[in-house]
């Protein structure tokens, strides 16, 4: 008993002895509160059939009718298997393409030694990140385009007789996808990647070097296993977006002829919830994302944290 | 010494801003206080969302001269992104200013209604709209609401002469296949000619500059090839059946038409990626040189004309004309659906602190004066009055031919188009000057369609089931079903195939709950002719 009351005034002394730290802490919280927080009430409106009737924002939420989980039955019984069989095979391909090459890349720039190629290839590579959407959705639809630079090539090497209609095979779209936004990221989390390099002490090198270790065995047992925390952090993030497959690239490049097999969440929630005014399906469908989303991200960070000896998992 | 005196001079000249604005502030709250009936403008405020406006300021000559009549200061909104996204979010949040423009076709126009979110204008304009009940006449009362009252008024309403669809051929290829006389007359073509003269194109060009050479590509975008093929067929926006409108699909002759678009794939004569063609591209192509013929209104080719006379040649242009369907007499076709009430709605939304200024400014816009400031631009400048009829400066209607854009910049003259409506005034001109000169292609197709292809399309317009009904969500799921089948049916590999699909459409609609939608379209229907025949 007494030991409990001592640990209680305890926090409160901590509290009170840190009050500056815990002041300068509060912006931040409002903040999050506000901006992240407070916008989830509209949450509510999966549930009710919202029609504004102008009395403002929160009284017409109050004054929709209520309809429970009637949305989300429409969405199971109509367009779910199609939606999410898209959002899956696009975002696990981007996560194919996506996750291991910037890996790559940052161990084979860290072995160039010519300090101007490699700022020449790091820079370059980061380029796309920069890349609008809108720029980058055309330069694909041109180079894969029945006359475009693709073609012609496929046809000189003699690999095609028949130019190939990519935008008008739905499962091409999903790879082509997963090669832009592979494509956009590259160079990008290559840097991630980097300055982690930067951070291994010189010092197991240069030890590896005398006890003669190959180039290839150094990258294998120091850098490698150096980077793993940083590896497996960004791919609990990585496994936490799989639904955040964007959706510019989908509206850019997409065309009535393969809609069933290019729309996916995020272009479905805004095609209902934005376009015509289906604010309420729309909100449902978003909200369902976001749910599997959080479950996703809890599932990744436990299964590092149970695989991993050091501490590596986020929360 | 001298940088604290500017300093100095600065912040005074701030102070006294800001005490200018002060009283005049405290003039707006009086002038809105006083009595209704004098209502004075002088000062007001009023903010305009114009869907149409893109990123214009209103700066120009034109948008002075309208502040200056009215006393009244304006802030047009633009819509950054899809307008119609913005019209939702707006009415999600209530944070609409004080008048909004948005397409009257579509559904938003019922959803700012049901909201509340637009106020009726019948006592308004009873009261100080005497110009907008002289203009809009039969308008007004075609365009209630269900209520019986008027929440909007319409933007380019009134008949309007001027077609729309055709089926567009480059004019040196079609001189040279069927000879200049023929190019050159107005007498409509068969479907049979017009596939006869796209495979005779094939075979005399397989490949120019290099280039194999395409004889149709079409916009897959925006999809106004629509009207073209509808037209050829006579089809209109339903298929009109005893048991009320039914989806346009199940009309015969949709069938027969998505036939025909199969045969133009199937030979060859289609180009292979029209459905992946966004706007730039469709134009891209169209300029290059290569391609015969397009299905759009004949003013969407307008930037590839300009690009081919330089590029090619002066006869190198896209020019319309008729084409008719095997079956279908050339007097029932409908090339061009036009509505009489008009592209736009415009509204004064409950945001609006003075309703009465708004609808004296809307009231001076809508009158002779205020269309032939929007449409011609300032008297003097633009244009003269000569023997009590407008004339314009020939320097205008040369810049609206040769360089749209930085006409309308630089003069302001149908930079606001606003209540406008078609047709000509009491002097005879027209109320948009770029009529009084026509150019070439709106000549042509002037001649080429008639009064027999005109159809007003505000009988079927925004007929469809709101979008916070059960059946709100089946109609776009149809809708859904509807795009993506079409490209199928078009880029089957045989007319058997094509017609298999056409048939699966069908049943995948109905299966989608069409029946339920059907019956609603048709009671919106039912309802809004009872409305017009009061």
């Amino acid at each position: 008993m007494k030991k409990e009351k001592s640990k209680h005034k305890s926090i409160r002394k901590q509290f009170w002895s840190q009050r500056y730290l815990f002041l300068l802490l509060l912006p931040a919280l409002v903040w999050v509160v506000l901006i992240c927080y407070a916008p989830m009430t509209g949450l509510y409106m999966a549930f009710i059939n919202y029609t504004p009737q102008g009395n403002g924002y929160f009284a017409d939420m109050v004054n929709s009718q209520f309809v429970g989980l009637d949305w989300f039955e429409y969405f199971f019984s109509t367009d779910f298997l199609m939606i999410m069989r898209n959002t899956l095979a696009t975002s696990l391909l981007t996560l194919v393409f996506s996750f291991p090459l910037p890996i790559i890349l940052a161990l084979c720039l860290n072995e160039v030694k010519n300090q101007r190629v490699k700022k020449f290839v790091q820079t370059s590579s980061y380029i796309p990140y920069f890349i609008s959407w809108v720029i980058a959705a055309n330069i694909f639809l041109t180079f894969l385009s029945a006359d475009g630079v693709i073609n012609h090539l496929l046809q000189f090497l003699g690999l095609t007789d028949q130019e190939i209609l990519f935008f008008q095979n739905g499962p091409y779209f999903w790879w082509i996808i997963a090669i832009a936004n592979a494509w956009k990221v590259l160079g990008y989390n290559a840097i991630i990647y980097m300055a982690a390099i930067s951070g291994i002490s010189q010092d197991m090198y240069e030890a590896a070097d005398v006890d003669g270790a190959t180039r290839m065995q150094k990258i294998l047992h120091i850098t490698l296993p150096a980077l793993r925390p940083t590896i497996l952090i960004l791919l609990i993030l990585a496994i936490g977006g799989v639904l955040n497959t964007g959706y510019e690239q989908q509206l850019l490049m997409s065309n009535d002829s393969i809609l069933n097999y290019s729309d996916v969440l995020d272009t479905y929630a805004y095609r209902y919830g934005l376009k015509n005014g289906m604010y309420s399906y729309g909100t449902a469908v978003g909200l369902f994302k976001s749910v599997v989303s959080f479950l996703l991200v809890i599932s990744a960070n436990a299964l590092s944290r149970k695989f991993s000896d050091d501490n590596t998992a986020l929360f | 010494m001298k940088m604290k005196k500017i300093a100095a001079l600065f912040l005074s000249g701030i102070l006294a801003a800001g005490t200018l604005a002060g009283c005049q502030g405290g003039q707006d709250t009086e002038d809105t206080s006083s009595t209704a009936n004098d209502a004075s403008t002088d000062g007001v405020t009023i903010s305009i969302f114009d869907k149409n406006s893109g990123s214009n300021t209103f700066d120009d000559p034109v948008a002075k001269a309208i502040m200056e009549k009215t006393g009244i200061n304006i802030q047009v909104e633009n819509p950054s992104g899809d307008p119609l996204e913005k019209l939702n979010l707006m009415l999600t949040g209530q944070n609409y200013p004080d008048i909004v423009l948005m397409e009257r076709g579509n559904d938003i126009v019922n959803r700012y209604i049901e909201a509340g979110a637009l106020i009726p204008l019948n006592d308004l304009i009873d009261e100080y709209g005497p110009n907008v009940k002289e203009m809009y006449g039969d308008v007004l009362k075609k365009s209630r609401y269900s209520d019986g009252k008027n929440y909007y008024l319409n933007n380019w309403y009134g008949v309007d002469p001027d077609p729309v669809a055709g089926v567009l051929m480059r004019y040196d290829f079609l001189c040279e296949i069927v000879g200049q006389e023929r190019a050159d007359s107005n007498e409509p073509f068969t479907q049979s000619e017009y596939v006869d003269i796209c495979k005779q194109f094939m075979e005399k060009h397989p490949t120019i500059d290099g280039k194999e050479s395409i004889a149709i590509t079409l916009n897959g975008e925006d999809k106004n090839y629509e009207g073209t093929i509808k037209g050829m067929y006579g089809l209109k926006t339903y298929y009109e059946s005893d048991s009320g409108l039914e989806h346009i699909a199940k009309a015969p002759e949709y069938k027969e038409m998505m036939g025909f678009m199969n045969d133009l794939y199937t030979q060859g004569l289609l180009d292979k990626e029209w459905v992946v063609n966004k706007k730039e591209q469709w134009t891209q192509k169209l300029s290059a040189g290569n391609v015969f013929s397009t299905f759009c209104s004949y003013w969407d080719v307008d930037a590839a004309n300009t690009s081919l006379a330089t590029s090619v040649g002066e006869n190198a242009q896209f020019y319309t004309y008729k084409v008719v369907a095997d079956d279908v007499d050339p007097s029932e076709t409908t090339f061009s659906g036009r509505s009489t009430l008009g592209w736009d709605a415009i509204a004064i939304t409950n945001n609006c602190k003075n309703p009465e200024a708004a609808m004296k400014l809307i009231d001076f816009l809508a009158s002779e004066e205020g269309q032939y400031l929007m449409m011609w631009g300032i008297e003097g400048e633009n244009y003269d009055i000569v023997d009590g009829k407008h004339v314009p400066h020939q320097d205008l209607i040369d810049g609206f031919q040769t360089d749209w854009d930085a006409t309308v910049q630089e003069t302001g003259a149908r930079k606001w188009t606003w209540f406008i409506k078609n047709g000509n005034g009491s002097d005879g001109t027209p109320y948009d000057v770029t009529k009084y000169e026509v150019s070439k292609t709106t000549q042509l197709a002037q001649d080429r369609f008639g009064e027999s292809d005109r159809w007003d399309t505000s009988e079927f317009d925004g007929l469809t089931p709101a979008g916070s009904t059960p059946e709100g969500l089946k109609w776009q799921k149809i809708e859904d079903i509807f795009d993506q089948e079409f490209p199928k049916i078009v880029n089957a590999s045989s007319h058997d195939e094509a017609m298999a699909e056409y048939d699966k459409m069908l049943s995948d609609m109905e299966n989608a709950g069409l029946e339920e939608v059907e019956k609603v379209i048709t009671e919106n229907y039912q309802e809004r002719m009872e409305l017009w025949g009061e």
